[in-house]
């Protein structure tokens, strides 16, 4: 099987990519030049946000991430991690829900898009360089971070 | 060879189209080899996008036709399931001859009825689904 064989999963498919940017990416990248647009009208703007929305619903359409569904070695890790997340964190329904679709969403990008993915990968290498804080760094609140379980 | 069931669906049309240029016999049979081993799953294939569209469109009764529209709240579980259907690997491997076009093919003069052989222009986007896999060009590449 040669590398682009590999390369295509669900995400890659036709339907998928024609669903992906004429419902998600571009709605998304409209609705938020108009929603942070200081000239735009509150009916422009409304009408922005009711797209943004309509692209967030459709984000949870798209089949989550798996590493059978998923073919790069860092997708992998990402699903992990999202995995590793969820056995820790204990937020609201809600709130979790929203990572979790967020996540998914990040991971698929990261998955299907070069672009997207170099810079992702750029803003890893750069954080590493730099002296990053731990957890908790100068939160005293981290004791009463109930929704948070380490195992 | 394995074929993903995207292979066949986009290559079996674009096939189609190249099959109405006339060719020299060995590239014609070539192709029509081609389109004789793709026609069976490539109707299979289409079939079940058919039901597909038919599950999640809505019936124009003016036009006559079934569509998903791209608005629809349908359109993102058709593009899904849509999608995996394409991503599967057909059952059966597959075997073929990818088909050496000619960089030129000889036409007869409407006019004057000579022959000549003339370059071999064909659109990028009948040749984009064929390129990897189905067909090449006479000089090797």
């Amino acid at each position: 099987m040669t590398v682009a064989e590999k390369n295509r999963t669900i995400y890659s498919s036709v339907p998928m990519q024609i669903f992906i940017i004429n419902s998600i990416k571009q709605p998304m990248l409209d609705g938020v030049e108009v929603i942070f647009n200081p000239d735009a009208s509150k009916i422009t703007k409304l009408r922005a946000a009711n797209q943004l929305w309509k692209a967030f619903q459709a984000i949870s359409k798209l089949p989550e991430p798996t590493v059978e569904n998923t073919w790069h070695p860092n997708s992998h890790i990402l699903i992990g991690l999202r995995d590793w997340l969820f056995e820790r964190c204990f937020l609201s329904e809600k709130r979790n829900g929203f990572i979790r679709r967020l996540f998914n969403f990040v991971i698929i990008l990261y998955e299907l898009d070069p672009p997207w993915r170099w810079v992702i990968d750029s803003l890893k290498d750069e954080a590493f360089k730099k002296k990053w804080k731990l957890r908790g760094y100068q939160d005293t609140w981290i004791d009463k971070y109930t929704w948070w379980r380490d195992k | 060879m394995k074929l993903q069931n995207q292979d066949i669906w986009l290559a079996y049309p674009k096939l189609v189209q190249l099959s109405k240029i006339k060719f020299p016999v060995k590239v014609g049979l070539g192709i029509a080899k081609l389109l004789i081993t793709l026609q069976q799953p490539y109707v299979a294939i289409e079939r079940e996008r058919i039901k597909l569209v038919n599950h999640y469109g809505v019936v124009d009764t003016e036009k006559k036709t079934v569509t998903v529209d791209q608005s629809s709240p349908e359109y993102g579980d058709y593009s899904v399931e849509f999608g995996q259907l394409l991503s599967t690997y057909w059952d059966d491997e597959f075997q073929f001859e990818r088909v050496k076009l000619p960089e030129q093919i000889t036409v007869t003069c409407g006019s004057c009825g000579k022959k000549t052989n003339i370059n071999f222009i064909v659109d990028p986007q009948v040749l984009l689904p064929l390129e990897e896999k189905f067909v090449g060009l006479q000089d090797g590449s």
